[in-house]
């Protein structure tokens, strides 16, 4: 990113090309819509390219980046009168139907409820999740790009892990 | 089984779901949008266009400064002499009522002081530029004595009007012999000296015009068969006082 910052233009492909996946998967099972993903996934690249010339080395550029994503998608939750919150929410929106995730051969309806149970968690409970499986964060980590205390980041992946453990007990 | 081994489960299981990924357009315009860099330049260049911008309007919106012409100009077209009509008038009337004046050259107490307030109205409303103070005051001293001290204002009097007292006392000295004039002369005369300020004066407004102290002699002549012995008598002593060394005819002196 520093390099880029300082007209790097190859510096900032290699930055894409490493974490364009991850981010996208994580923002696609935020907002459990395709089209809403793409779009909110563009707009937090958007972002970091506008932010070159503020960036600065406080954290690696994983924690940025999804500190970044993570305030996006707050600001999309609030324009919809929602928040991320802890305990599941009766208006958290359900994934809308024909929403499949790709499902290997094996375990196929494991997976299918393993995909609905993590839609099905609480949105601050699935963030987490996802930041520590797609992005490979610590709790620290998971802590600070959403802005929780480390205590609040450990429990939330605690009871998403736990949730997700009992999906496939009981497959 | 260990807590860790189910969370591997879990990390497994999710793995198993899938790897989406965003569609290349997508990432073709996120690479292009990344590659798009503004050239440095146009940053200070929009402040500098924007600080030339305000400048010229600013200036423009200033008052013109007046140029030099005008300036120069302006003094000129004030300092135009005016006619001493006022003055004129008041010792033309001083003339017809009261006796002679004292002569120009005492001391300025003898002076006629609404002559000398009529004239430094004057001046306060045209003040003189010195080429017309000059000019005027060569027309002021014509008719006074060769030897006449410098007119003077009182100690209270303007500055100015004493400065152009001495101008004229200056002339005085310079000019030859004026012709004296009738009675109302001297009265005129004492004015005009009194009121260096030259737009009070001009010549076209003289009573009487300039004479020699032969006119003058002339003059008193004529008065007396015309039979104004008095007039004659008053004229003949302002003569004196004006020529003290003239040798005036015994006809005259009787």
């Amino acid at each position: 990113m520093l390099a880029y910052r300082q007209g790097n233009a190859g510096a900032f492909e290699t930055l894409y090309a490493r974490h364009k996946g991850p981010l996208f998967r994580f923002v696609l099972r935020a907002v459990k819509e395709r089209a809403l993903a793409e779009e909110l996934y563009q707009e937090i690249w958007m972002r970091v390219i506008e932010s070159r010339g503020r960036y600065a080395v406080q954290a690696r550029f994983t924690t940025w980046l999804y500190t970044v994503a993570h305030n996006r998608l707050a600001d999309h939750w609030r324009k919809r009168g929602l928040k991320l919150v802890d305990a599941a929410e009766a208006d958290d929106p359900p994934a809308p139907r024909g929403f499949e995730p790709e499902a290997r051969a094996e375990g196929r309806q494991a997976l299918q409820r393993l995909a609905a149970a993590l839609a099905a968690l609480p949105s601050a409970q699935r963030e987490a999740f996802l930041l520590h499986e797609e992005a490979g964060m610590t709790v620290g980590e998971i802590a600070a790009a959403t802005g929780a205390t480390e205590e609040a980041a450990k429990s939330r992946l605690r009871y998403a892990f736990a949730k997700l453990r009992e999906v496939l007990d009981d497959g | 089984m260990a807590e860790t081994d189910r969370d591997d489960r879990v990390t497994q299981a999710y793995r198993a779901l899938g790897g989406e990924e965003p569609p290349r357009a997508l990432d073709a315009t996120i690479l292009a949008a990344s590659r798009h860099r503004p050239a440095r330049w146009r940053v200070p260049l929009s402040i500098a266009a924007v600080l030339v911008l305000a400048v010229g309007v600013t200036l423009r919106m200033l008052p013109p400064k007046p140029d030099a012409e005008s300036v120069a100009l302006a003094p000129q077209v004030i300092q135009t002499p005016r006619p001493a009509a006022p003055v004129a008038e008041v010792a033309r009337a001083k003339a017809d009522k009261a006796p002679a004046a004292p002569a120009p050259a005492q001391p300025a107490a003898a002076r006629a002081p609404a002559a000398l307030q009529s004239a430094r109205r004057a001046e306060t409303r045209a003040p003189a530029a010195p080429g017309s103070v000059q000019q005027t005051d060569t027309l002021a001293v014509e008719g006074a004595p060769r030897s006449a001290p410098a007119v003077a204002a009182p100690a209270a009097a303007d500055a100015a009007l004493r400065e152009a007292a001495n101008r004229a006392a200056e002339q005085e000295a310079a000019q030859p012999d004026a012709v004296a004039g009738a009675a109302a002369e001297p009265q005129v005369r004492d004015a005009a000296a009194a009121s260096p300020a030259p737009s009070v004066l001009s010549a076209a407004k003289l009573p009487e015009p300039a004479r020699t102290p032969e006119a003058w002699l002339e003059r008193i002549a004529e008065l007396r068969k015309q039979g104004r012995e008095r007039e004659a008598q008053e004229s003949l002593a302002e003569f004196k006082k004006r020529y003290p060394d003239y040798k005036i005819p015994e006809a005259l002196t009787r």
